[in-house]
């Protein structure tokens, strides 16, 4: 399942996991700003920011992707990504780099609770295997 | 140019609002002067078109004219076909208006243009309407355009002295079909005459029929039976069959009277001059202040400091005033009469009812009333739906009302009117009303609630069921109202602009809607408050009264907390115990609590500090979140950051 035109990704962190997000996707990618916390909400969700004027909720990838929360560092970042006519912001813990991979592979069969169907495929460059998350799934799950 | 295009568009959709209303004035036998207004608005359409170099338009509207003329002139009996063949060439207008704006190839709009000028040249030839397409001989028409066939209608009027017309009738359709090659897809014949003569009514009828076959002599070849006094034949366009004439307002279809979204670039405005003359005027004062403020900085060295300083006050002061009027009125731009709605809904239910068979009657009121025009905008879809479920399900047949008792025509009022902070707008039908067994019935059917759970469900609370996801009323599904479209839809339509529906409903009564909306969603008066370290905002409308107790005023009685205000018992709580946080505020001799009243419940809540009060730009948190029941949405402080603002009714709930 070879790509032609090599689409790019932005690579990221979360915990010890690298996954990457097609850039077209991406509105924008931030430093941390100051989160304004929901009161009765769901887990996932950290907050609101005040993006230039505009209040976007940003949602903690580690938690959904069934990892624990740790402390924001100087490398968190948040990803901003579209959501339907709106933007969500992800927080990441590092944001790596912009990438293409050599090969795209149909994603692996998952079985941990939670993850099913949130990574659309999984892209090869040389031996380094990135799984690539599929947005749709991911918020709209 | 697009500045002229833009106007002209603006003046169209104005004049294009103005026709349909004359036009049902029209229908309802209304005075002669209807017909100089409908006269005028073409007239004026067709110029302006003309100008703009839009020659389908100025045609169109040159023929419509024509009609207006003679009806002028001749007096004729507006007759519910002559009314239809107007309303048709509006629809295509506004068709072409559409297509205007999106750039988009224009539709043919000959077969109009045929049918308007029939009137006018042969008024005695118009005694038959074109059919009218039902589901499936739509899809079959569909189907024949697609593999090639044309689709011509065929009006076709007999000799008086012809005998045996019936027969007649089915020999011309036999001819027809073999003259083209094509099959006949629907017929329709002149209305009854009075005294019954099923005969008489064969004596002009109409076709439509699917062509394979270019009908260039079909006309003459018709017309030159003996039997035949005159024949016609004009190209039917498919999407006059049925769709045009009854737009389908679950996707707002521009032949509703809605402004297309997004049109040419920017939604324009409209302000009334007054209201800019006095935003204008405020502005003005602002200068002023300025310049004061200016002064005071130059010639302000010499003398005293303290002075300096009242004056400074007294101008902030004053520009306080100032921007909080400026603001006002910037508010007031934003809103328009709720006519601007209301106005496109006699078409649809006389639409309706035409198309249901049914009488029915739209009273509208409360037209004035002002509301946000971006509310305006999004409230269209679900009371459109509103009403086609009334006029669907809720009004009966006139057989059926008759047998009940009620007056034949089914009556639907729509109107609005405010309420303290609120726009409420009520739909009510005269109709069956819903019963609450079929409701539950159809529910525990559909395993929404289980059968226990319906049997302790009151009825008012069963009825709120039509409004849960899943809740398809499939067994009811006809062609008007049976869009696919639930009551959820509509429930989270209004529930985006901040509004709630509510229905009450009376079998063999009718059916009440209510919906309540903000007046604006811009902005509301806050109330700033510290609980847990966190800024929060409680809208002031619901706030009864702040005061200060002391821990001993809490009186605990049967496991709840509460205090007496007044003379009455409110029931007390912590709001950081509302929010499920950790209290970390600081432990004072007194205890700041908002009295809070919203509908008919009060509370009163305790909170760590009272800040002030402000105007805060309501922020909604976005779609990902969903319903968030105890929030009426956010706002950004002065200090860049976002506060939560709390909503009223979940401040009450228990």
């Amino acid at each position: 399942m070879a790509s032609p035109q090599k689409d790019q990704y932005i690579e990221l962190s979360v915990g010890a996991e690298i996954c990457a997000i097609p850039i077209g996707e991406i509105h924008e990618i931030i430093k941390m700003l100051s989160i304004t916390d929901i009161p009765l909400c769901r887990s996932e969700v950290k907050g609101v920011i005040n993006l230039r004027g505009k209040v976007v909720c940003v949602l903690s990838l580690r938690y959904m992707l069934g990892m624990s929360d740790e402390p924001y560092t100087r490398e968190s970042r948040i990803i901003v990504v579209r959501y339907r006519d709106e933007f969500v912001g992800l927080i990441v813990d590092k944001v790596n780099k912009v990438t293409t991979y050599a090969e795209l592979h149909p994603p692996a069969g998952m079985n941990i609770r939670g993850r099913d169907g949130i990574f659309q495929g999984i892209g090869q460059d040389g031996d380094r295997i990135v799984g690539i998350l599929k947005l749709e799934e991911l918020l709209g799950g | 140019m697009s500045a002229y295009r833009e106007i002209f568009i603006e003046e169209l959709n104005d004049q294009m609002e103005r026709m349909d209303q004359a036009l049902l004035a029209l229908e309802r036998g209304a005075a002669p002067e209807v017909v100089q207004t409908l006269f005028r608005a073409a007239h004026t359409i067709k110029g302006s078109a003309a100008t703009m170099g839009f020659r389908e338009m100025s045609d169109l509207t040159h023929e419509v004219e024509f009609v207006l003329e003679w009806i002028r002139e001749k007096k004729p009996e507006v007759t519910v076909p002559l009314i239809d063949v107007l309303f048709r060439a509006l629809d295509a207008m506004k068709t072409l208006r559409t297509q205007y704006v999106s750039g988009s190839a224009y539709d043919d709009c000959s077969s109009v243009v045929a049918a308007l000028q029939i009137i006018v040249r042969r008024p005695e030839r118009l005694p038959v309407r074109l059919p009218e397409l039902s589901a499936a001989e739509s899809l079959r028409a569909e189907a024949a355009v697609a593999s090639g066939q044309r689709l011509l209608a065929v009006l076709v009027r007999l000799k008086e002295d012809c005998l045996m017309k019936a027969a007649r009738y089915f020999m011309l359709q036999q001819r027809l079909e073999d003259l083209c090659g094509g099959t006949v897809l629907a017929s329709s014949l002149a209305a009854a005459a009075p005294d019954g003569d099923e005969e008489a009514r064969y004596g002009s009828f109409a076709f439509v029929i699917a062509a394979s076959r270019a009908a260039d002599g079909l006309q003459a070849q018709l017309a030159g039976d003996s039997d035949v006094e005159n024949a016609e034949v004009v190209p039917f366009p498919l999407q006059t069959a049925g769709k045009a004439e009854y737009p389908d307002p679950g996707s707002a279809g521009p032949a509703a009277g809605e402004q297309p979204k997004g049109n040419s670039g920017q939604p324009t405005v409209r302000v009334h001059v007054e209201r800019l003359d006095q935003l204008m005027n405020l502005v003005g004062e602002l200068l002023i202040d300025q310049t004061s403020l200016a002064d005071l900085h130059t010639n302000g060295q010499r003398s005293d400091p303290a002075g300096i300083l009242q004056k400074i006050g007294s101008v902030s002061d004053h520009m306080g005033r100032v921007i909080k009027e400026l603001q006002e009125g910037v508010m007031k731009t934003r809103m328009l009469p709720i006519d601007q709605l209301f106005s496109r809904f006699p078409r649809l239910v006389r639409d309706l009812a035409h198309k249901l068979g049914k009488e029915i009657e739209l009273v509208l009121e409360g037209r004035e009333t002002e509301l946000d025009r971006m509310i305006i905008e999004e409230l269209g879809d679900p009371l459109i739906h509103l009403i086609r479920n009334s006029a669907d399900h809720g009004i009966e047949s006139p057989e059926v009302r008759l047998e009940g008792g009620k007056p034949v025509a089914g009556r639907i009022t729509l109107s609005s009117y405010h309420e303290e902070n609120h726009v409420v707008i009520t739909l009510q039908d005269d109709g069956q009303g819903i019963h609450a067994d079929r409701i539950k019935a159809s529910a525990t059917a559909k395993g929404l609630i289980s059968e226990e759970q319906a049997a302790l469900l009151p009825p008012e609370e069963a009825v709120r069921l039509i409004f849960e996801p899943g809740f398809s009323t499939a067994a009811q599904v006809s062609e008007v109202s049976g869009r696919g479209v639930g009551m959820d839809i509509v429930r989270s339509q209004i529930g985006r602009l901040n509004g709630i529906i509510d229905i009450q409903t009376e079998p063999g009564q009718g059916t009440t809607f209510t919906i309540r909306l903000p007046l604006t969603l811009a902005i509301i008066k806050g109330l700033l408050v510290k609980v847990s370290g966190r800024v929060m905002i409680l809208p002031m409308y619901s706030i009864a009264e702040i005061v200060r107790i002391v821990p001993g005023d809490i009186q605990t009685v049967q496991g709840e907390q509460l205090i007496i205000n007044h003379g009455r018992i409110v029931p007390f709580s912590w709001l950081h115990g509302k929010l499920n946080y950790q209290h970390t505020g600081r432990i004072t001799r007194t205890i700041p609590v908002v009295i809070i009243r919203s509908v008919d419940k009060m509370a009163a809540i305790a909170v760590d500090e009272i800040i002030g009060n402000q105007e805060v730009v309501i922020k909604n948190l976005g779609s990902y979140l969903g319903t968030m029941r105890h929030l009426s949405g956010a706002t950004i402080l002065g200090n860049g950051q976002v506060a939560m603002i709390l909503d009223a009714s979940f401040l009450v709930s228990g």
